[in-house]
């Protein structure tokens, strides 16, 4: 079996081509040999049968004369024949008259009708013989085919002779047709391996023709220029792409150098701000300390005087001085806080001691203004560690804060414990009956210098730092502020920070 | 009735061939027994002749409806046979009338004349005649052949063959075909 797919194109081709013609001169071979055959037996019937007609004419007169002898050398003269094997002459009732050869016996049964047939290869002729309305007898011829087998054998051979040559012919002719189909295929293939193999796109096929293979060289090509093309676009990209990242690496780069400088900047502004801060409360706390000592002593004086107007001047001197101190206390633990110098103390802290000294002290402002001020505080909460001072000063704030914003009403603080995470925590509730927040007040509630309008720092007071400072240190503690209020109804602030027990039992 | 009086002659001839019979066995046949069966075949043979033989136009042949005449002159030795086998049947066409005859005269009026034994000293007269009208000349007689006569019948082997003198039917005008030549024992 031929393995047709690893065949070359070329041998595909004039192998195709020689089996056509070789199928076809085959074919009109052998139809040409059967046609010769036939024509050369009914040629040779009807030879024979003129052969018998002329032999039975002239035994007409040894038949009518009944001369055996002459009939049986009419006979014998056809030796000439060599193909002619057996003959014999009929007499009128079919009985055996002459035979050739003399002394053959065995002959078919003659027959009347004139006929010419072979049987394996034998021509058997019969023939009557008649003078007139009588039948004389008849003739028959055994014919071999030795004459037709020497011809057929040679127009065999010739044949064969004529088709090997013209095979060879074929071969010849369709070697130089497929050579005008497969040059220009070979060519673009030799091109496409090429340009697959060495990556050289700059080769180009040569087109030969203006048929199917013609366009497909001519689209190979275009083929070929659009990748070259593409390949010289790529690396203009990429040459330039080189520049462009690292030109944005440089900016990249640049910009790092300037933001770490910046940061760097920035740090050290924020801690010199921060120890400018923290220096400059310090400084700024000593001459006031000093203003508000001579103040009071002043008014003392003043007062034992009797000069009543300076007294009242003095005392305004005094509260604006306090104020200032406190001021400057709250700007000076807010940068502690920020500069990240703020520290918690961790001492045992009872937290009723804590709320009663803040409520103690805010009750005479709270009288002020006719407010009621009570605590509620659960009997027997342990005390825990933590920062009593720093805790007081936020719970100030924010009593201060509802004190401040509350006339003729209600102040509360509460305190309850409670598990958050299976950790004990404390949560401290100030509630008031004032004046309350709206949502945008809320909102803006614990920026650093914000009180809930800007004509409240006018009407009630305070540094604006207090709820800054107060959720700072929450923070601090790990806790937090939150604050719910309605507007007129009164606010209420919640602390909640971890209670850890003090180590060595709840006692 | 013809074809198997001819078997008989056939069997006879062909039992004398195989049996290589000697020339005492052809005395029986002359004998008056065996006459009939002898001249039944020489009858036979008188209506084959004409068709290997072509007359001159002067025999009045031309035209088919005129009769075919056999002439036996003098004493017949056929019998009826040769009135039997010719009925019926046709020569080159012609339908054939047999006469009897021992005037020469009657020779002026036919195709073919069968010369009897008998007319030996007639013959150079009938001869002559036959050529003079293009007849056909039959004879069965010793020394027929030479003096004239176109076929003379002879006894060979027991078997019925002829003689034929080529010159006297030139003479007369007469064709005998060549297969007719080569039957012949003798061409005078």
């Amino acid at each position: 079996m031929l393995r047709l797919e690893f065949m070359p194109l070329r041998r595909k081709i004039t192998l195709g081509m020689v089996l056509v013609a070789g199928l076809a001169l085959v074919l009109s071979s052998l139809a040409y040999l059967a046609f010769q055959a036939r024509l050369f037996r009914q040629t040779k019937a009807r030879r024979a049968m003129t052969l018998a007609r002329v032999v039975g004419d002239n035994s007409r007169a040894a038949l009518a004369f009944n001369d055996q002898a002459a009939a049986s050398q009419i006979l014998q003269s056809l030796s000439a024949n060599p193909d002619l094997q057996r003959a014999c002459l009929f007499d009128a009732n079919g009985a055996i008259f002459a035979a050739y050869p003399a002394g053959a016996t065995t002959f078919p049964k003659f027959s009347d009708a004139d006929s010419a047939q072979f049987h394996a290869g034998t021509l058997e002729v019969f023939h009557g013989i008649h003078q007139r309305e009588d039948r004389l007898g008849g003739i028959y011829l055994q014919i071999g085919s030795s004459d037709l087998d020497t011809a057929f054998r040679w127009h065999l051979i010739f044949t064969l002779a004529l088709l090997g040559v013209l095979v060879l012919l074929a071969l010849a002719v369709s070697y130089r047709i497929q050579k005008v189909i497969t040059a220009p295929l070979l060519d673009l293939a030799a091109v496409a391996k090429r340009v697959s193999d060495r990556k050289d796109y700059g080769a180009r096929a040569e087109r030969r023709s203006q048929d199917e293979i013609g366009t497909l060289v001519q689209a190979f090509n275009g083929m070929l220029d659009q990748i070259e093309a593409r390949d010289a676009e790529l690396r203009i990209y990429r040459e330039h792409l080189e520049e462009q990242v690292e030109a944005r690496t440089q900016e990249l780069h640049a910009a790092n150098q300037e933001l770490l400088l910046a940061k760097q900047k920035a740090e050290g502004v924020s801690r010199a701000k921060s120890a400018f801060l923290a220096n400059m409360s310090h400084e700024l706390r000593t001459p006031l300390n000093a203003i508000i000592l001579y103040t009071d002593l002043m008014k003392e004086q003043a007062e034992e005087e009797g000069r009543k107007q300076d007294a009242s001047d003095l005392d305004r001197v005094s509260g604006s001085a306090d104020h200032l101190l406190r001021l400057i206390n709250d700007v000076l633990d807010l940068s502690k806080v920020e500069a990240g110098k703020m520290t918690l103390a961790s001492d045992p802290v009872q937290v009723e001691a804590v709320v009663d000294a803040v409520v103690q002290g805010l009750h005479p402002q709270a009288a002020k203004q006719g407010d009621t001020l009570e605590a509620e505080i659960p009997a027997s909460l342990p005390p825990f560690l933590g920062d009593a001072t720093k805790l007081r000063q936020i719970l100030y704030n924010l009593l201060s804060n509802a004190c401040k914003f509350t006339e003729q009403g209600n102040l509360k603080v509460s305190v309850e414990a409670f598990e958050k995470a299976s950790a004990p925590w404390l949560r401290f509730r100030v509630s008031d009956t004032g004046i309350g927040m709206s949502e945008e007040q809320l909102a803006r509630l614990f920026q650093d210098f914000t009180q809930a309008e800007e004509s409240t720092s006018r009407r009630y007071g305070g540094t604006g730092l207090g709820l800054s400072l107060s959720r700072r240190l929450a923070q601090l503690m790990g806790g937090s502020i939150s604050v719910e209020s309605e507007p007129g109804k009164g606010s209420t602030f919640t602390l909640e920070i971890p209670a850890p027990p003090l180590p060595g039992g709840a006692s | 009735m013809r074809s198997r009086a001819w078997l008989v002659a056939a069997l006879i001839a062909q039992a004398a061939v195989l049996s290589g019979t000697a020339p005492g066995t052809s005395s029986m046949d002359r004998a008056p027994q065996a006459a009939q069966p002898e001249y039944e075949v020489k009858a036979r043979f008188l209506l084959q002749f004409p068709e290997f033989i072509s007359w001159p136009a002067r025999a009045g042949l031309d035209d088919p409806s005129k009769p075919f005449v056999i002439l036996v002159f003098g004493d017949s030795p056929f019998g009826s046979k040769l009135d039997e086998l010719a009925a019926n049947r046709k020569v080159q066409g012609h339908p054939i009338q047999i006469h009897y005859a021992k005037d020469p005269e009657a020779l002026d009026a036919c195709q073919m004349v069968f010369i009897c034994a008998s007319e030996r000293r007639l013959l150079d007269v009938l001869v002559a005649r036959a050529a003079a009208h293009g007849v056909l000349t039959i004879g069965d007689s010793e020394g027929f052949g030479e003096r004239g006569v176109m076929i003379n019948l002879v006894i060979e082997a027991s078997l019925p063959r002829f003689e034929i003198n080529r010159s006297a039917a030139q003479a007369a005008g007469l064709v005998l075909g060549a297969q007719l030549l080569g039957l012949a024992r003798k061409v005078y």
